[in-house]
């Protein structure tokens, strides 16, 4: 990496610029902050610790990372052994973590620069952006919400509740051997029904009650069984960004929400805090933005 | 830790914490395209394979191990 005296916060990198190495970047932050006071960071390889490149009104998180491992062609097939990456993936969460006091933008993982004149060049082309970006999560933290269904409960909730399944019920009670038979396909059928249709309904409110609590909110597709292990199915998956003064009547809302429910078959859970990986949504190519590519 | 062959798989709390995180490190986060980026621009994160994160075993016996293990993560868990 070459030589950057003036760029260089601390701590300083252990390892003089020797070619061999490539940089990082965990995210950037906003310049008034004191790093001189920081305790060392492990970065994600061994002997390379943290360090923060100054760049105008910004500061980039990065550390030194060997080419052997980090280069496009290497990192391809790194990627592809499970251990390696998970540890990776939880450094990458680690040393974001460790910065959790100051105002941070998470960069996606494994972004790396040759050197630190050209992840400056980038920095510079997107600083508006990022700048805008980083005042929008500043002081606040993600939450993950996730709501699950056990579809079999609610069914038993609703036909106890829904006065329609209830008065159906009753009629296959009193129904002859042969009706009873019919309406109870027709029961089932209905129970289903009210599940789903309750299910999607609820979701939507939930999701806005929380989201009301949040500064900014997000939801994606639930997740399959096979990937978060729950018993139950996944009805709402959602996001939220927090300011850390509101941490408190954000999970009294979540707590008052889940208490509405309770017997119906949902499941509430709760996971964070974390860096507000879910709100920095700049996807800028270089090309596009960068009108002027010559260095400043 | 050691690797004990009784270790108990991790429970549903902390592997659905190991997912959200997992899922939000590698498809979130800042992207910045083009030709100063080096890794990023060529790879697709999309093909790691989540699930095969989540089963690597180690690390999932260390996250199922408590309270150091959650530390680990960084994350509180809470079921309301």
């Amino acid at each position: 990496m070459t030589a950057q005296p003036a760029g260089v916060a601390t701590p300083a990198p252990p390892h003089g610029s020797d070619g061999d190495t490539l940089l990082y970047v965990y995210g950037v932050t906003a310049k008034a902050q004191d790093f001189a006071e920081l305790p060392r960071i492990e970065g994600l390889a061994p002997d390379y610790p943290v360090c923060f490149q100054i760049c105008d009104d910004l500061v980039a998180v990065v550390s030194e990372v060997p080419k052997s491992d980090y280069s496009q062609e290497a990192l391809r097939a790194k990627l592809q052994e499970p251990r390696w990456a998970q540890a990776r993936v939880l450094d990458h969460h680690r040393v974001l973590m460790a910065l959790s006091e100051v105002p941070l933008l998470p960069f996606k993982f494994c972004t790396v620069f040759a050197d630190a004149r050209s992840l400056r060049q980038a920095l510079r082309r997107h600083a508006a952006n990022l700048d805008t970006t980083l005042g929008k999560v500043a002081g606040a933290w993600e939450w993950g919400v996730k709501v699950f269904v056990d579809y079999e409960t609610l069914g038993r909730h609703l036909r106890s509740t829904d006065p329609r399944l209830v008065a159906l019920t009753q009629k296959c009670r009193s129904a002859g051997p042969g009706t009873a038979f019919f309406l109870k396909r027709r029961l089932e059928q209905m129970a289903r029904d009210a599940a789903t249709e309750n299910a999607g309904r609820w979701t939507q409110t939930i999701h806005a009650t929380i989201a009301g609590r949040a500064r900014a909110a997000a939801t994606q597709s639930p997740q399959p069984r096979s990937l978060h292990g729950h018993a139950a199915d996944m009805l709402l998956n959602g996001a939220y960004l927090v300011p850390r003064t509101a941490e408190l009547p954000f999970h009294r809302a979540i707590e008052q929400v889940a208490s509405g429910y309770r017997d119906t078959g949902l499941e509430f859970e709760v996971i964070g805090p974390m860096p507000p990986y879910s709100f920095g949504t700049i996807d800028a190519d270089d090309k596009a933005a960068g009108t002027d590519p010559r260095p400043r | 830790m050691t690797a004990d062959a009784a270790d108990p798989p991790p429970g549903p709390a902390q592997r659905l914490a190991l997912a959200e995180l997992l899922d939000r490190v590698l498809h979130k986060g800042i992207v910045l395209r083009g030709d100063l980026v080096i890794s990023m621009a060529g790879i697709d994160l999309l093909f790691v394979d989540i699930k095969a994160l989540i089963a690597s075993v180690d690390t999932a016996a260390e996250i199922g191990a408590g309270p150091a293990a959650r530390d680990r993560l960084g994350l509180s868990l809470r079921a309301d």
